[in-house]
């Protein structure tokens, strides 16, 4: 149940994703906001690396995600371990990015922190898969 | 196939054609809010005052969204020489430290009859004076790179001219609830976000 809990979440944060892709990829959909939001994160010089939007990483992470829960509890063929390390990783950068909307772009995009929720509730639903498979949940 | 694999595919797949869905459905519906009445007597011009189609930018120098859609907005002129573009300031303060004195220093630069080309520069080198504390001495730099009297144009840029010009600006388009940068009004028609070169193509002609 709760693998197929990790599907569904990772599913939603690709739907995020793959729309704020596709935002960044229409100028006309971006600006500069009184007050900030989604479109002055999404401008700003902070919203790409290496020349790919952030966005971008995102699908790709996510995708990631599903191949991987896939491949842990639907036909597993791979220890949880990978995708524990894959659910850290991805909360690291996401914190990472809160901070520079925090601390240097002074704007806050609700998708990106809806994306944020969605990594913790997959990290928390890991985190319970994981203490099952050691016997420390009752099942 | 299992039980847990056949959910696994419904699942999938239902979320591909509701993403689908939604990226089709927002990249539909580009941004224009209205219309608006704007006095194209005032702001820095490029074009003939007798144009025909005259678009008034309302941009933040300190805007990444602005900076992005300059080379597009002075290409409309480029190709159509019989359009005037205008640009007004609107520095969005709250979320840039440097939009202020930036309009200011984009002021000081049209009393010099510069201001396109320091429009160009300030967009072009955005990343290099966002952050600084004080960008004076640098914008100070690209006015005398671009043939300005250095001295003239800081003074220029702290008169109160300079500050009341922008406040002008500014509050006429709070007054017009413009919320974002940029903001483009052609011929009274209010447009929000970069255009790419057929965008504006299609609104030049509509405006004709």
């Amino acid at each position: 149940m709760k693998a197929k809990i990790l599907l569904v979440l990772s599913l939603i944060g690709l739907g995020i994703s793959a729309y704020l892709v596709a935002k960044t990829a229409d100028p006309s959909s971006v600006a500069c906001s009184i007050g900030g939001g989604c479109e002055t994160v999404l401008s700003s010089s902070y919203a790409k690396i290496l020349g790919i939007s952030v966005a971008t990483y995102g699908v790709a992470w996510y995708i990631g995600c599903v191949a991987l829960i896939y491949f842990s509890y639907f036909q597993p063929k791979l220890k949880s371990i990978y995708l524990t390390g894959w659910l850290v990783a991805g909360m690291l950068f996401s914190l990472y990015l809160l901070s520079l909307e925090i601390f240097k772009i002074h704007a806050y995009c609700t998708w990106c922190l809806t994306s944020l929720v969605v990594v913790a509730l997959m990290c928390k639903a890991q985190w319970f898969i994981v203490r099952e498979q050691r016997g420390e949940l009752s099942q | 196939m299992s039980g847990d694999a056949k959910f696994f595919l419904g699942v999938v797949i239902s979320a591909v054609v509701i993403i689908g869905a939604i990226i089709a459905f927002s990249t539909h519906n580009k941004a224009s809010s209205g219309t608006v009445t704007v006095d194209t007597t005032l702001g820095q011009k490029l074009g003939p005052d007798d144009a025909k189609v005259k678009i008034v930018e309302f941009g933040d120098l300190q805007c990444p969204a602005c900076a992005a859609a300059a080379t597009e907005f002075r290409n409309v002129q480029k190709n159509n020489p019989d359009v005037q573009i205008i640009f007004r300031y609107f520095p969005l303060i709250e979320i840039h430290k440097n939009a202020q004195i930036a309009a200011q220093a984009a002021e000081a630069a049209g009393k010099q009859d510069k201001f396109w080309q320091f429009y160009d520069v300030m967009y072009e080198r955005q990343t290099q004076w966002e952050s600084d504390t004080d960008p004076t001495g640098r914008f100070s730099g690209y006015a005398t790179e671009l043939g300005m009297d250095g001295s003239r144009f800081v003074s220029d840029m702290n008169s109160d001219d300079a500050k009341n010009v922008v406040k002008r600006d500014l509050d006429f388009a709070l007054a017009s609830n413009f919320n974002q940068t940029p903001t483009f009004v052609i011929n009274g028609k209010v447009v929000v976000g970069g255009q790419t070169a057929s965008d504006w193509q299609k609104l030049v002609a509509e405006a004709k």
